[in-house]
């Protein structure tokens, strides 16, 4: 039983503790909510102003490069790529006749990928929480830069932050959203998210890219457990929690401004399946199959389209005779070497899209 | 730092106090078993550990753990600038209520048990300095009440009074914060640990010497948000943890311990621990008697 001359002690040992304490960082945070730490270097950004809510803004964990985004990765002939089966997903890139993929693999990985691809110097940016792999334009204000993983998250999304002034840039909103290019617009440019056969049948002649990356990954694991298919599995918070659709469900979204419609890919079931519909005042064509896995969206530019069938990379042709591939350009007929316009959209979870355009419409059916 | 709970063994009516200093170093990064060759990245936990223990009589004790943490992050990929976080504060506490279940063999061993609360005094909801919360690892404190099961296991050798064999076992059984990131729940893994030690007194000269050794196995649950599994969280460890202690006075000892991984498996990839130094003083006051081994000097003078 304690006594009051055992309790001496006590009080000394209580008052050892609490001068140890303060004899640490004078700036040190005391456990109250939300308070600031005292010590982090966040490079040459600092700036508190945020274009969103910057409480939603997590640390995810790894820090800012923990997740290397590759430059210039070495690619490889498809046969050579022994580490792809058939139905794993890639982001396919094709500029000036050259096609890349860019495997979920690697993605999963780095997500990021700075790379040239014909003339164009494209970031694929690709973040596994929410699903979306976007292909971003690296030139920002004529000046060509590179891209790096900031390890933060909105929304659960990847914050991509450039090299060239350190901003923090939102995949999903496609915008500048801290730092000195704060409001700046993504110049995105388009990519085919799809299997890695379905891929090489719509560009036999595709390169890929290697898992000779310079970086010491088991490619081989799926980095996120269960995460694909949980639904309830979401890892940091997310606003507009909604289950008009399942979590995890991935959709094509297109956005127009700041609104967006949705398009489940499991309703383009079996063969190429195409709808012609109307959004924001645009006439859209979406076209997929989730036999093939893809699905792709443009303006119709007025022109009458259906779906066809077994011959990628056809997937399209018009009432004038015109045949279109995946990225909308016309590669037989008279208007060979001429696109439809393309529409900002990109595949991703559900979740994701009712986070960042929350009430966005859902097509449940094609006609 | 469960793992450093549980003080040894006092007299009825003694106190002691222990103050020490951890650092460790987690810089290997491992996928499952395997060593992947990557050194970009480094998690350092800096710990000022106090324990006091009082025991009350000789079968009841009571200990109290305190911490002072400071997390580091540090990033340096090659051909960009390093990037460092880090939180420091008050972690959380344990406080142990310990029995003396049995005395062995004419008092040449003991068996004690264990159990008490990890009291969430740590913060857990501290941000980087732009604001930016940072995530349950690199918080000094759990924010969730964890309960705490400890037992030990002690006996003298006999060939050789000097030297000692302990057996430690212990279990956090992890609460939940119920306000991480503001709106979710997180429960990091249970976990058990199981330590073998043998220590030694020798003489140097006139100071006297414990040498020890001591191998312990840690198992690390995966951690949870919302109750569903955090990827890349949780694994099973091995470590061999050589220690030298001196003894300045009857009452007062200098103890210090390197811990290195002799084994580790992970869930996933993660920075695994590569190396641990715990150095640290312990202080015994009011101690009735002396345990006087026969002791070897480690020179014949």
């Amino acid at each position: 039983m304690l006594n009051i001359n055992c309790m001496k002690p006590l009080y000394l040992s209580i008052a050892l503790f609490v001068t140890l304490a303060a004899c640490q960082d004078s700036g040190s945070p005391s456990p109250t909510p939300q308070t600031p730490g005292p010590g982090a270097n966040s490079g040459n950004n600092a700036n508190r102003d945020w274009l969103i809510p910057q409480a939603q803004v997590f640390d995810g964990g790894p820090g800012k490069d923990g997740i290397p985004a590759l430059e210039n990765p070495e690619r490889i002939q498809p046969a050579q790529a022994s580490y792809l089966e058939p139905q794993d997903l890639v982001v396919g890139y094709v500029s000036d006749g050259e096609a890349v993929a860019y495997p979920h693999k690697i993605l999963d990985w780095h997500e990021i990928i700075n790379d040239k691809v014909g003339s164009d110097a494209v970031a694929i940016t690709y973040c596994p929480l929410t699903g979306t792999g976007i292909g971003w334009s690296r030139v920002i204000n004529n000046e060509e830069t590179t891209f790096g993983v900031s390890g933060l998250l909105y929304n659960t999304n990847l914050i991509p932050y450039d090299r060239a002034t350190d901003s923090n840039w939102s995949q999903m909103r496609l915008d500048c959203v801290n730092g000195e290019l704060q409001g700046e617009k993504v110049v995105t440019l388009p990519v085919v998210e799809t299997t890695w056969a379905t891929w090489q049948q719509m560009y036999p002649n595709t390169k890929v890219i290697s898992t000779n990356t310079g970086f010491s990954r088991n490619y081989q694991r799926y980095p996120y457990g269960d995460y694909r298919t949980n639904n309830a599995n979401i890892i940091f918070p997310v606003d507009n929690e909604d289950d008009r659709l399942p979590a995890k469900d991935r959709v094509l979204g297109i956005i127009v401004g700041r609104q967006a419609k949705i398009y489940p890919v499991e309703l383009f079931n079996g063969t190429p399946r195409l709808v012609v519909d109307s959004f924001a005042g645009k006439s859209l064509v979406v076209i997929g199959s989730q036999e093939q896995n893809f699905i792709v969206a443009y303006e119709t530019d007025g022109k009458t389209l259906e779906a066809v069938d077994n011959a990628l990379p056809i997937i399209m042709r018009d009432e004038a005779g015109n045949e279109y591939d995946a990225f909308g350009y016309a590669i037989s007929g008279p208007d060979t070497g001429n696109h439809l316009t393309p529409v900002v959209s990109y595949i991703g979870y559900y979740f994701a899209w009712q986070a960042f355009y929350p009430g966005s419409p859902i097509v449940f059916g094609l006609e | 730092m469960s793992g450093n709970v549980g003080l040894p063994a006092s007299d009825a009516g003694s106190w002691q106090w222990m103050l020490s200093y951890d650092v460790n170093v987690l810089r290997t990064l491992k996928d499952a078993n395997n060593t992947l060759d990557d050194d970009t990245r480094e998690r350092l936990t800096r710990s000022w550990l106090f324990q006091m223990g009082y025991a009350i009589s000789s079968r009841w004790a009571l200990d109290a753990f305190f911490s002072y943490v400071r997390q580091e992050r540090t990033i340096q990929q090659i051909g960009f600038s390093e990037n460092f976080t880090f939180t420091q504060g008050i972690g959380d506490a344990t406080i142990l209520v310990k029995f003396k279940a049995a005395t062995l063999n004419e008092g040449k061993g003991e068996w004690w048990v264990a159990a008490g609360p990890k009291v969430p005094l740590g913060a857990s909801d501290l941000t980087d300095d732009r604001g930016i919360a940072l995530i349950a690892d690199l918080q000094p404190g759990s924010g969730a009440w964890d309960g705490v099961l400890w037992t030990q296991f002690s006996h003298q050798i006999n060939w050789r009074p000097s030297l000692s064999f302990s057996s430690r076992i212990i279990a956090r059984l992890t609460g939940k914060n119920n306000n991480y990131l503001g709106s979710q729940v997180y429960e990091f893994g249970d976990e058990g640990q199981v330590m073998a030690s043998l220590s030694d007194q020798v003489l140097l000269g006139r100071l006297l010497l414990n040498p020890g050794v001591t191998f312990r196995l840690r198992h690390a649950g995966r951690d949870r948000t919302n109750g569903e599994f955090v990827p890349n969280s949780g694994g099973t460890f091995l470590f061999a943890a050589p220690s030298l202690g001196f003894q300045l006075t009857p009452d007062l000892s200098l103890q210090s311990r390197v811990d290195v991984p002799v084994y580790a498996q992970v869930d996933g990839t993660q920075l695994a621990p590569t190396y641990r130094v715990n150095v640290g003083i312990l202080f015994q006051l009011n101690r009735t008697k002396q345990f006087s081994p026969e002791i070897t000097p480690l020179f014949e003078e």
